[in-house]
């Protein structure tokens, strides 16, 4: 989705969903949210990185689940009752990821998203296109089609190796 | 209203590939001997079809194109025209240009028009080059038919504006001088350039079909041809362009002098007696004739034939204007009556009927939605038999009904399953039907005879499997003709009949599909074969049996072939054939006998869609065991087993030795245990090669619905697929043949 296409919607603004990974907080865009579902046990794929939980039946579908919490490697990694999984739909693919919580969807305009410093998050500045500030609070806004298609996240053909 | 052409465009396409699919297939079904109407009718609707929809679409050159091939289709309908080899080729080519054209459309780009400006001109030759089949002609036509002949003078006049290909040019040159005596007075200095050529032409060709064809070149505007009269044609009496009909382009207007003259005024250069509007007025807007107001020498010939053409349903009859028209009686009888001006869209239309009806009973369906429904029918059998589970514990007793309705519900979903599974299916005449002509053309380029039979064309089989059948199926009966087949002069000696056989045939056998492809030529060659294997450096005895030694052939870079042609021979291709049946999950098997021809027997799985599995467990994963790889199982503890190597392990399974290898250890799955000497072991074979997979338990057997993973996901080494079982978890297939490869160093190790 472009953002041409939200222009005629909205003129300025659009909208994100924020997520918490540990202490921090991300935000993508929403319109690559297919839907927020409840962790539920996963098939292991052999041979996959440890942050690519497996697969699962999401209505027929094969749907890759990755953990966003074990590829920051993040220290606290457990599957509670609380654990989410956003659905994206990227591409034309569904991939699913485990974050901690999904905390809002919030309505940015561009003048509310400030370039990134390159500083010390757990994602790669590649895939940061902003920092927003709400309420205090500092959002990291992910370039979610990006680093799902990225090489590092092994999830599609061609670029694993 | 706004208004997406380009939808339709999609469909025009599609639909004139299947007019091409019929065109080309009645071409190559007909008698040449004794052609039948109705196929012929069916070839003309085809192509009429095609012209008709690229003129609606826009696709002029494709519209203009198909325009000649109808018109050499239609003469020959009406057997004006006898349909010989050589008319028969052209057609296919035409066919064969077409669908790049098609195909070209399709990618969005613009079809190069060389080759059919090329094609059109050998087109309009062989529709000009009339030869009418004696049977088919009623006696007074025949006599109307006979050919007169007559003067022309044609001019070109060439813009330097527009310059005209050399090539093009000196084919219509060439193919004017074939029409006749050509006496070319004066040309251009420049060979391909600007400038104006004059020539005089003799020829039995209608002044009409002249310029049609000059025309198909070149710019109407830039020609200019005068008829002279021909002192013959004043002595036959006759309307010496009868034999042209006209397609019903050409009203009975103008033409005053038809009236006085009999049939002799209209060859008077009478340029001025009518008015181009007239002519326009007629004209149903291919342009090809508007220069022409020579052209009222049509006219007695349209009127005659009009009784005769159907108009083909899309040109209104147009009132006979009796101002202008006043030409002979007989004539004018068959025009004024309203009967035959109205009858020839009703009869039109009463031909095309029969291909709308059967249309009209099948829908054009995106297999995107069939896959979308089948997976809405897998959750449903997943949830009913969810519900099933939890019912179980229920007391029969007092929940009577709600049982029963389980039981309904169960029965109904399978039976849905199964007639959702059947939308996929496809006749194999999907694949049988290009063989023909795949044949027919090999069989011209190696100079042998061939007779191809298509047997259980309505065999069904899924479509996904069917895309990837054609390619080794091509390759098959490629061999079969330049292999098999012996020639002609060779088949002779041996007391065959010079025309090969070549079978294909289709059928079900327990649930899967055998294909067969058979030849009655020499066979193959037990000597040739063991002598190329003693070559190559493959062990084999020479006493080995038949079977054995035909397996050689699907070996690696291994041809039986004496020559290598651009044919067959080069040794690719029989592994590769093997390789891809296998990989749908089929096998094949040859059998030959010297002297009597060679059979190939592909067997095949119905369908991708669904697989028959054994579910076995390892640890707490389950894996799905395709169960066609599946020979036995068995329980390791009674089995004796010996170490070879640091890891590797086989086992004694009767006689034979057969690696054995964990399938918690090829998987890393965690908490498994690694051990294989008090396991399960499921023996699977694939490309020859056998395995022992050791895992902790069989569960069971069912068909699975196969998913792909590559869909959301990548490829996974050892993995062909997922499915989802009963109670909505994933599972994974394994790649048995997959497998085997993986295991196959290591064992090649251990065996070396």
């Amino acid at each position: 989705m472009t953002a041409t296409d939200l222009h005629a919607l909205q003129p300025n603004k659009r909208e994100f969903l924020t997520f918490t990974l540990a202490d921090e907080e991300y935000a993508l865009d929403i319109l690559t949210v297919q839907e927020i579902r409840c962790y539920e046990p996963v098939t292991r794929i052999v041979g996959a990185p440890p942050f690519i939980k497996g697969v699962v039946n999401l209505r027929g579908a094969i749907v890759p689940i990755v953990d966003m919490r074990i590829k920051l490697a993040l220290e606290k990694v457990d599957y509670t009752d609380f654990t989410v999984v956003i659905i994206l739909s990227i591409a034309g693919r569904l991939v699913g990821i485990v974050v901690d919580s999904v905390s809002d969807v919030l309505a940015l305009t561009p003048e509310q998203i400030r370039p990134a410093p390159e500083l010390g998050s757990a994602i790669d500045i590649r895939y940061i296109t902003g920092l927003a500030t709400i309420d205090q609070r500092m959002v990291i806004m992910l370039d979610i089609a990006r680093l799902m298609t990225s090489k590092e996240m092994q999830l599609l053909d061609g670029v694993s190796e | 209203m706004t208004f997406d052409i380009g939808q339709f465009v999609q469909i025009f396409l599609e639909e004139a590939a299947e007019h091409l699919a019929a065109l080309e297939s009645g071409l190559l079904a007909i008698d040449l001997q004794a052609p039948e109407a109705e196929t012929l009718n069916a070839i003309f609707r085809a192509a009429h079809s095609i012209k008709g929809g690229a003129g609606t679409f826009g696709f002029g050159e494709m519209g203009e194109f198909t325009h000649t091939l109808e018109t050499l289709l239609d003469r020959v309908r009406k057997g004006e025209l006898a349909l010989d080899e050589k008319r028969v080729d052209v057609c296919l080519r035409a066919v064969d240009l077409l669908r790049s054209m098609v195909e070209a459309h399709r990618r969005g780009d613009t079809p190069a028009m060389d080759a059919a400006r090329a094609l059109s001109v050998e087109i309009v030759a062989l529709t000009c080059d009339s030869q009418p089949p004696a049977q088919a002609l009623p006696s007074a036509m025949d006599a109307a038919a006979r050919p007169v002949r007559q003067a022309y003078e044609i001019c070109l006049n060439l813009p330097d504006t527009h310059r005209v290909d050399a090539g093009t040019l000196d084919n219509l040159i060439h193919t004017l001088g074939q029409l006749g005596e050509l006496t070319i007075y004066t040309r251009p200095s420049e060979t391909a350039g600007a400038g104006q050529w004059r020539m005089h032409l003799d020829t039995d060709v209608s002044q009409l079909e002249l310029t049609d064809f000059i025309s198909y070149v070149l710019d109407p505007a830039w020609v200019d041809i005068a008829a002279q009269v021909s002192p013959q044609a004043l002595s036959s009496g006759l309307p010496l362009t009868q034999e042209f009909d006209g397609f019903g382009f050409f009203s009975p207007v103008a033409e005053p002098t038809a009236s006085t003259d009999e049939a002799y005024g209209f060859f008077e250069p009478l340029p001025e007696t009518t008015t181009p509007a007239q002519v326009e007025s007629v004209d149903p807007g291919y342009g090809f004739f508007d220069v022409l107001p020579e052209a009222v020498s049509a006219p007695a010939a349209s009127a005659t034939s009009a009784g005769d053409d159907p108009g083909y349903g899309f040109f209104e009859p147009l009132p006979p204007d009796s101002a202008t028209v006043e030409p002979e009686p007989v004539t004018v009888a068959t025009l004024a009556a309203p009967t035959p001006a109205e009858a020839p869209p009703a009869a039109a239309k009463a031909e095309k009927s029969p291909p709308a009806a059967a249309d009209a009973n099948s829908i054009r369906v995106g297999i995107g939605k069939v896959d979308q429904l089948i997976n809405l029918v897998g959750e449903l059998v997943i949830t009913q038999s969810m519900l099933l589970q939890s019912a179980a514990t229920l007391d029969p007793v007092t929940h009577e009904r709600l049982l029963g309705g389980l039981a309904q519900l169960e029965r109904n979903s399978r039976d849905l399953q199964e007639a959702v599974m059947s939308i996929r299916m496809v006749p194999m005449s999907f694949v049988f039907s290009r063989y023909p002509r795949i044949v027919r053309d090999l069989t011209r380029k190696l100079g042998k005879q061939a007779d191809i039979h298509l047997i259980g064309e309505s065999t069904e089989l899924d479509k996904g499997l069917v895309e990837k059948i054609v390619d080794p199926l091509t390759h098959l009966v490629r061999n079969a003709v330049d292999h098999g087949l012996e020639s002609p002069a060779e088949r002779s000696a041996a007391g065959k009949p010079a025309a090969g056989q070549i079978t294909l045939s289709a059928s079900h056998q327990s649930g899967q599909i055998l294909i067969e492809i058979s030849d009655d030529g020499a066979g193959l060659n037990r000597e040739r074969i063991l002598a190329k294997a003693a070559r190559q450096g493959i062990a084999i005895s020479p006493d080995a049996p038949d079977g054995e030694v035909w397996d050689l052939i699907f070996a690696p870079g291994f041809s039986t072939a004496e020559t290598v042609t651009d044919v067959s021979g080069r040794g690719v291709g029989m592994d590769v054939v093997r390789k891809n049946i296998q990989a749908l999950g089929g096998s094949v098997l040859l059998s030959s006998a010297a002297g009597r021809g060679t059979r190939v027997s592909i067997r095949l799985p119905l369908t991708l869609a669904i697989l028959d599995g054994m579910s076995v467990r390892a640890g707490d994963e389950t894996f799905i065991v395709p169960l066609g790889f599946v020979i036995e199982s068995l329980h390791a503890s009674a089995l004796e087993f010996r170490s070879i190597g640091r890891n590797g392990k086989v086992v004694k399974v009767r006689d034979d030795y057969i690696p054995v290898v964990s399938l918690a250890a090829l998987f890393d799955i965690p908490g498994a245990s690694r051990q294989v000497d008090d396991a399960v072991l499921v023996v699977v074979e694939s490309e020859n090669a056998t395995m022992a997979i050791a895992v902790d338990a069989l569960l069971g057997q069912h068909q699975v619905v196969v998913k792909n993973l590559e869909t959301n996901f990548r490829r996974v080494a050892g993995i062909s697929g997922a499915t989802i079982l009963g109670d909505g978890q994933v599972s994974l297939i394994l790649d048995v043949a997959g497998l085997l490869r993986m295991a196959r160093p290591e064992l090649a190790s251990l065996s070396a």
